[in-house]
């Protein structure tokens, strides 16, 4: 599987602008330092940072420099600096954003997290644990909204942004010296080799390590047996015929196992099934995407990932679907049962 | 307790009725764009979207409401907001109008009245129109949310 490295100088290209831009806006004076533009990063963990580490940069520019005459007072340089430095470190690409500015009011992020009920009144923090409140979700202490970067909604979702391509972020703080932010991400996003099929109008991804074999079952294959349900014969073995239309609610789907493909697949259990489809549509490397992070999981389901042409497909749990295909079979057997002893 | 604060809403349109939401919750607003369905979710969600790379799930509130299936166009909206750590988006029909009102003007739900009562804050008045302001916890219970997928007839 080939990373497709690019030098992070994509993603730190658009700050020079962004920083003279704000800097104007918000009557700051502030310098961008950038070092370890070389450092090659998968181009897909490029593209989910590109939000985060604006936020970032509009962070330390709002609430970290001081305006030209507090600075001054303070016996700054009136101008400030911002870092964006990156490096490779142990495995995985080390992003850091820190600026000289007057670092994190540790008293008002108390305040402001015993308020919100995130800590109780007279809890003993320590001031790292204190500094990194200002992950949590909702949180903001910008006095007054500033359009830039005030909206509370900020940095629960840079660090869920960035945990969701596998990071992590912390924030280093000195009160009147400045803050770091440190962004330790993998070198690739968790990649999959899936085969994409199609159910109706719905595609889904197969992991590729899960599929045995696929092939299109001829009357005598596929038969339904009484109390089990529906069963293809593969070489002299019976398994289990799961139709993913009716599991999943699918219309416009193809229902005659002997017009649509099964693919047999196994479980980590051992368990071999075969998933009725209408067709395969080929083998990629998909990226892994979590559903749990704005959704919660569905049965069935374990991911999500993003197709060439921008369309979610849903990855397939094949253990999952065992049961889930047992339990409709059963429930199958038990409604006709129950239907015949109603005649 | 009198409340003077100026609280500031977007206010969007599902048929003839006007909801707002906290203005601070909104993370942006784009058209509506086909999503990927869910197997087996209850029939207010629509599915989930690829934005910029995250995927969102979308929720159509006229469903929400009990008040059948929106049937989404190119000119309907989905609004994208951040509710506790997620991201989602509220399939909506059109956007309103930005609201901003004293938070004394804004009045308690009567306790029968509206249809969607248990999703909304609050009502208020704008410009003689009655705005129901949503509340966005309730509205994205996911963890109460039937999955059973055995929905009655919305």
């Amino acid at each position: 599987m080939a990373i497709r490295a690019q030098p992070i100088k994509a993603l730190f290209s658009r700050a020079p602008r962004l920083v003279r831009d704000l800097s104007a806006k918000l009557n700051k004076q502030a310098r961008l330092v950038m070092s370890g533009e070389n450092t090659e990063v998968d181009k897909t963990v490029i593209e989910q940072l590109s939000d985060p580490l604006t936020h970032l940069i509009r962070n330390s520019l709002d609430h970290g420099i001081e305006s030209p005459e507090e600075r001054v007072a303070a016996g700054k340089p009136a101008e400030g600096t911002i870092h964006l430095a990156a490096e490779h470190r142990s495995g995985r690409v080390i992003i850091q954003v820190s600026d000289d500015g007057k670092g994190i009011d540790r008293k008002r992020v108390l305040e402001k997290a015993v308020e919100k009920g995130l800590v109780d009144r007279g809890a003993q923090l320590t001031d790292e644990q204190i500094d990194q409140m200002i992950f949590a979700p909702g949180f903001s202490t910008a006095a007054q909204v500033s359009d830039v970067s005030g909206r509370g909604v900020g940095m629960d979702v840079v660090r869920r942004n960035i945990q969701d391509v596998g990071g992590r972020v912390v924030v280093q703080s000195t009160p009147g010296e400045g803050s770091r932010f440190i962004l330790s991400l993998p070198l690739t996003l968790a990649v999959m080799d899936g085969m994409l099929v199609a159910v109706g109008n719905e595609r889904y991804v197969l992991p590729l390590t899960n599929i045995v074999e696929s092939l299109r079952p001829t009357g005598q294959q596929a038969r339904t047996l009484v109390n089990v349900g529906d069963v293809l014969t593969l070489r002299g073995d019976y398994i289990r015929l799961i139709r993913l239309y009716d599991l999943f609610g699918i219309t416009n789907a193809i229902t005659e196992t002997t017009r649509g493909l099964v693919v047999v697949v196994e479980t980590e259990g051992g368990d071999r099934i075969g998933l009725l489809v209408d067709e395969l549509l080929g083998q990629q490397q998909v990226v892994i995407k979590s559903l749990d992070s704005n959704y919660h999981p569905v049965e069935g389901i374990s991911a999500a990932t993003i197709l060439g042409d921008g369309r979610v497909a849903l990855i397939l749990d094949v253990g999952a679907l065992r049961i889930m295909g047992e339990r409709l079979n059963r429930a199958q057997i038990e409604a006709s049962t129950t239907a015949e002893a109603a005649e | 307790m009198s409340d003077n604060t100026i609280r500031q809403f977007i206010s969007f349109t599902i048929g003839d009725e006007e909801y707002g939401v906290d203005i601070m919750a909104i993370r942006e607003i784009k058209g509506w764009t086909v999503s990927t369905a869910l197997p087996n979710a209850p029939r207010y969600m629509r599915g989930v979207i690829n934005l910029r790379g995250a995927i969102v799930p979308i929720l159509d509130l006229r469903s929400r409401f009990g008040r059948g299936c929106t049937e989404a166009t190119a000119r309907h909206v989905i609004m994208v907001v951040a509710v506790g750590s997620r991201v989602a988006g509220i399939l909506v029909d059109a956007v309103a109008d930005i609201l901003a009102v004293p938070g004394d003007d804004i009045q308690p739900i009567p306790q029968l009245e509206h249809a969607a009562a248990g999703f909304l804050t609050g009502l208020v008045t704008v410009d003689g129109r009655m705005v129901a302001l949503l509340d966005l916890d309730h509205v994205f219970a996911f963890d109460e949310m039937d999955l059973s997928g055995a929905e009655a007839a919305a």
